[in-house]
């Protein structure tokens, strides 16, 4: 059964779909790096204990280096979203994360949303210069600079013909990540709470519990029947999300199924976890497919 | 015209000069070099396997244990039954007029604050005063100057009170009070 786990990982795949998770994770993750207020640690010095690798650390980050951090993250990201000095350029964007993901999580509460995220980028940066292997700007960048020089001996790859086994395991190895997180988010309930989780009042009370509950928190919250049924089927959602790496098809159900919880929590709770859902969707769905589709 | 001769699982390779053409053995390229050294090789790479091997477990580990090594996470979200209790600042001026606080708003909040004040009585003297000034200065910052005292309150209710979008009435219980001296239990 390991070998055949392992011959799965290990694959071939197209160079275009590991392409496409890189531009995907990469932009997700600078877009995260630019619209989090990462002050709100960094204004906040007292109230620093620092959890796990952020006990490097004597005292929070300034605000200063936040900001530095910010920026430099940023600019990583989209330098390797580009496909350019990638064994560089994902690793900085992906320290910098860390650190100032470290910042927000040392101040009393750990932030899961954008951990899938960053398990993500991890895989990818692994996995070293395959990531940037096809469309990058590099070649565009290459060919112009041949223009310039008045060519040279070599001449350029295609970008579109490669394939093999160093495209695929980042890939399949970041999907296992993502079934795994959703499968333990499961088995935590089943495990602390038990069938109580759906039978009890308890999502009507984590709506309820709210400081201003919203119309839609209330509208489910009014109802125990609906409330029973939605957290049956998050429990469902998430125990058996593991399936989908066995069976694929199941991909069209837990997938929108997953990306409908996470937008149902956000308009019901406030709770934001899009840097999850997108993960999601950026892994799974083959991006090059659905191009040559439309 | 060079010729590999190497068995594929179609056809020779072949390579012309200036002209490349990619052969694909199962999990492996063949790359004449210096014809394109630009051309990847070899399947996926040493480090692959080890790297998965300790990525997947560590994951599982931390999953069951559980552990919380962010961002190897345990992914206990909403995993505990929750009762009907939840905590609440409220601000006092030197009027002794109330205002609440929202201490947990994105914006200027503190997003642990119902975490960090139900643990208070477990930690030492020095982190609860440490949280308590952080908490009093918020509070000036967000409702001026005048802002004397911060209190903190254990909210009580019972879910079936509810009538319509009316919240229960809540037992409100004084738990802590924080000023500039520091964090002072009550009861």
């Amino acid at each position: 059964m390991l070998r055949r786990a392992e011959g799965w990982v290990f694959a071939p795949e197209d160079a275009k779909r590991l392409a496409a998770v890189r531009i995907g994770l990469c932009g997700l993750l600078a877009l995260r790096l630019a619209t989090a207020d990462y002050g709100l640690a960094a204004r906040q010095p007292a109230l620093f204990e620092p959890h796990f690798y952020m006990d490097v650390f004597p005292r929070m980050p300034s605000l200063e280096v936040a900001t530095i951090l910010q920026l430099c993250g940023i600019v990583a990201a989209v330098v390797a979203a580009a496909g350019l000095v990638i064994r560089a350029s994902l690793p900085l964007a992906f320290i910098c994360s860390l650190v100032l993901h470290g910042m927000l999580n040392s101040i009393g509460r750990i932030i899961v949303g954008d951990a899938l995220l960053m398990l993500s980028v991890l895989v990818l940066l692994v996995c070293g210069s395959a990531a940037g292997e096809a469309w990058s700007v590099r070649e565009p960048l290459r060919r112009a600079l041949r223009r310039v020089r008045r060519g040279s001996a070599n001449p350029p790859i295609s970008d579109h013909d490669f394939d093999g086994a160093r495209y695929g395991w980042p890939i399949r190895t970041a999907m296992i990540a993502i079934a795994l997180a959703y499968f333990f988010a499961g088995l935590q309930k089943w495990r602390y709470s038990g069938l109580p989780w759906v039978t009890s009042d308890n999502l009507r009370w984590i709506l309820y519990g709210q400081a201003h509950p919203d119309g839609l928190a209330l509208f489910v919250a009014d109802r125990p029947r609906l409330s029973h049924l939605f957290a049956a089927g998050a429990l469902l959602l998430e125990t058996c999300f593991p399936l989908v790496l066995f069976l694929p098809r199941l991909r069209w159900l837990f997938i929108p199924g997953v990306v409908a919880m996470h937008v149902g929590i956000r308009l019901a709770m406030g709770l934001d976890y899009s840097a999850q859902w997108l993960t999601v969707l950026i892994v799974f769905v083959n991006w090059p497919a659905v191009g040559a589709w439309l | 015209m060079v010729s590999l001769g190497v068995p594929t699982t179609s056809r020779l390779c072949n390579f012309g000069d200036g002209d490349v053409e990619r052969c694909l053995v199962p999990t492996t390229w063949i790359a004449v070099k210096g014809q394109h050294p630009e051309m990847p090789t070899g399947g996926a790479p040493r480090q692959a396997r080890p790297f998965v091997a300790a990525f997947l477990a560590t994951l599982v580990v931390c999953g069951l244990a559980p552990f919380n090594l962010w961002p190897f996470s345990n992914w206990e979200l909403f995993s505990r039954l929750r009762t009907q209790t939840r905590w609440e600042a409220v601000a006092v001026a030197w009027t002794g007029r109330e205002r609440a606080y929202p201490i947990a708003s994105p914006r200027h909040g503190y997003r642990g604050f119902a975490a960090v004040s139900g643990g208070f009585s477990k930690q030492s003297a020095a982190q609860p005063d440490a949280s308590c000034a952080a908490w009093l200065r918020g509070a000036t910052e967000v409702l001026g100057t005048k802002t004397r005292l911060v209190r903190i309150y254990r909210m009580e209710w019972l879910l079936s009170d509810r009538r319509g979008h009316r919240a229960p009435p809540r037992q409100r219980t004084l738990i802590w009070v924080c000023t500039a001296k520091g964090a002072r239990e009550q009861g």
